[in-house]
C-alpha cells in the first residue's frame, strides 16, 4: 500500500434553507431562449426573447407513497415528468421591439399543462401538452388575449427541452423556444 | 458532469464490450451463497433462497449520456425473480430507472430498498418501496435501521458519500440520502458498500456488529490509483481498509470496469488493486470477477 490510511471527515452538510432556496430561485431566473413571431399582413420577421417558467402548481400521478402528490413551484423531476398536471405561469421578453406587429416586449402566458413520460420515467424524454391565455400589449397600451396552444419535449432529466406556442389571432403568433429549467 | 460527457462521446460510437459465456441459471438449488458481477455496483446475489440485487444498471445508458464500456454479465431474460432490490444512493450511475422498469416486469412484488430522502427522486414502482433510516447520512452512529424484508434482516449501515441527482441538491442542499446495506440471512452476512470515502473508526464498528462474509466493496472511479481516496470514494488502498476493518472473509471489488468516467481508463482500479493483492497476499480473499462471471462462496 503506497499511501497512508487518514481519517477524512465525513461529507454531510446541516440542512441551511436559506441556502437551498435562494439557490432555487437563483435558478429559476435563468431563462428559456424563445424566438417570436413579429408580423403583419405584409412582412414578417423573427425576433430573440426569454421566457421564465413559473409552475405554481403540480399534480404528479406517478408519486411514490412517500411523497406527496402536489408541489407547489418546487417539483422534483421524478414527480414531473414521470407524469403530472400543472399550472404554469411564463413572463415573456423580447430583446428586441416588434415593429410589426405593434405590441410591446413584455407579454404573458398562463394555463395548463399534462407532461407525460415517453422513455425513462421522462427522465430520457418526456412530453407535454398544454392550453391557455396569453397576453400582449399593443403599442398603443391596449391589452390584447386570447387562447394559447402549446407542446413540449424535454430530456436530460427534464431541465432542457423543446418548447412550441400557437396564439390564437395574436399579434404574434408563434413562439418556439429551447426550454431550460432546473426543477 | 461535463468531464464524464465529454469522455463519453467516443464511447458512444462503440458497441459495448460483448461478455462471452453468460451465465443463463444464476440460481441454483445447491447454492447458499453466490455473487455474479453484472457490472458496475451491479451485483445479484443468492442468499440460500433469497435473491438480492444491488443499484440496478442494467440499460445501455445511463443518465443519458453515460454508456456503459461492456454490456450488462447476465442476459436481461435471465435475470431471475428478484426478493429484493437494494438502491444505496440517488446517482445517476446507481439509480436507473429504465433498469427498474426491467425488474419490475419480472419481479412486480420484489421489495425496492432505499436510504431515507431518495424517496425524493424515485417515482411510483409496483414493488414494496421501503424507506430505511441513515442518520441524516450517518451524522452519528454506524447503523441505520434494521428491518426485515421478505425473511431477510436488513441493515442500512455506515457509508460517507453524498445525495442529490441533479448536481446542486447533493452539494448544496445537504441530500444525505446514501448508505450501506447489511443482509444477514440464515447464518450468512453480506455486506454492500454502496459508493463510499473512508473513516478510520467506523468501519472498524461495523465488525462488531457483524460477522461478514463478503463484502461488496467499491475500489473506484480513480486516475492515481495507489493512493487513498476522496472523501466520497475510496481508491483501492482504502477500499482493502475497509476489508480489512469489516472483517469480511472475502471481497468482491465493485465500481470499476463500467462506465468511462472523469478521471480515468474505467479498468485503472484494478491496476492499483492487483498491486495491494501481490504485495498483502489478499489473492483468496479479494475475489475480482468479469463482469458476468459468478463466485460460488458456500454450497449446500
Amino acid at each position: 500500500m503506497t499511501a497512508a490510511a487518514k481519517s477524512i471527515p465525513a461529507q454531510v452538510k446541516e440542512p441551511n434553507p436559506v441556502l437551498k432556496w435562494s439557490s432555487w430561485a437563483i435558478l429559476q431566473t435563468i431563462p428559456s431562449v424563445t424566438i417570436f413571431e413579429d408580423r403583419n399582413d405584409a412582412n414578417s420577421r423573427l425576433r430573440f426573447g426569454l421566457e421564465w417558467q413559473v409552475t405554481p402548481i403540480s399534480y404528479s400521478f406517478n408519486a411514490n407513497k412517500y411523497v406527496s402528490n402536489f408541489n407547489f413551484f418546487f417539483i422534483r423531476p421524478a414527480k414531473r415528468f414521470a407524469g403530472s398536471v400543472e399550472t404554469f405561469f411564463e413572463p415573456e421578453f423580447a430583446t428586441g421591439d416588434f415593429k410589426y406587429a405593434g405590441i410591446k416586449r413584455f407579454m404573458f402566458k398562463t394555463g395548463g399543462r399534462v407532461v407525460l413520460p415517453l422513455a425513462q420515467r421522462g427522465e430520457y424524454l418526456s412530453f407535454s401538452l398544454g392550453a391557455g391565455y396569453y397576453n400582449q400589449r399593443t403599442d398603443e397600451g391596449r391589452n390584447i388575449g386570447g387562447a394559447t396552444y402549446e407542446a413540449g419535449l424535454y430530456s436530460f432529466f427534464g431541465m432542457l427541452g423543446l418548447k412550441f406556442n400557437y396564439n390564437q389571432n395574436a399579434p404574434s403568433r408563434y413562439n418556439v423556444g429551447i426550454y431550460i429549467k432546473y426543477f | 458532469m461535463f468531464y464524464i460527457a465529454v469522455r463519453n462521446v467516443p464511447v458512444f460510437f462503440d458497441a459495448p464490450e460483448k461478455v462471452k459465456n453468460k451465465i443463463k441459471d444464476p440460481i441454483k438449488d445447491n447454492v447458499r451463497l453466490s455473487v455474479l458481477w453484472i457490472g458496475h455496483s451491479t451485483l445479484l446475489i443468492q442468499m440460500d433462497d433469497k435473491v438480492i440485487i444491488t443499484d440496478p444498471f442494467l440499460t445501455e445508458t445511463v443518465g443519458e449520456f453515460a454508456r456503459r464500456v461492456v454490456e450488462p454479465g447476465i442476459e436481461i431474460n435471465n435475470i431471475p425473480k428478484c426478493d429484493i432490490i437494494l438502491l444505496s444512493h440517488s446517482h445517476f450511475d446507481h439509480l436507473s430507472f429504465g433498469s427498474l422498469d426491467i425488474i419490475e416486469k419480472k419481479s412486480p412484488g420484489a421489495a425496492l430498498v432505499f436510504p431515507e430522502g431518495m424517496e425524493n427522486h424515485l417515482p411510483n414502482y409496483k414493488f414494496d418501496m421501503i424507506r430505511m433510516k441513515n442518520n441524516d447520512g450517518y451524522t452519528h452512529g454506524i447503523i441505520g435501521e434494521t428491518k426485515i424484508i421478505k425473511g431477510i434482516k436488513v441493515t442500512t449501515v455506515y457509508a460517507q458519500h453524498w445525495g442529490g441527482r441533479y448536481g446542486l441538491d447533493g452539494f448544496v442542499w445537504a441530500d444525505n440520502a446514501y448508505t450501506g446495506f447489511m443482509l444477514e440471512y440464515n447464518g450468512m452476512t453480506v455486506y454492500f458498500a454502496g459508493d463510499t470515502g473512508y473513516d478510520d473508526k467506523r468501519f472498524k464498528a461495523l465488525s462488531e456488529k457483524f460477522n461478514i462474509d463478503v463484502g461488496l466493496i467499491p475500489i473506484g472511479p480513480c486516475a492515481d490509483c495507489d493512493q487513498c481516496g476522496t472523501r466520497g470514494h475510496v481508491f483501492p488502498p482504502d477500499a482493502v481498509m475497509i476489508f480489512k476493518d469489516v472483517k469480511a472473509k472475502w471481497m468482491v471489488p465493485i465500481h470499476y470496469g463500467t462506465l468511462e468516467f472523469a478521471q480515468a481508463d474505467p479498468n485503472e482500479p484494478l491496476k492499483g488493486l492487483n498491486k495491494i493483492i501481490e504485495s498483502d497476499t489478499l489473492q483468496d480473499k479479494i475475489n475480482i470477477l468479469k463482469i458476468g462471471e459468478q463466485k460460488i462462496y458456500y454450497e449446500k
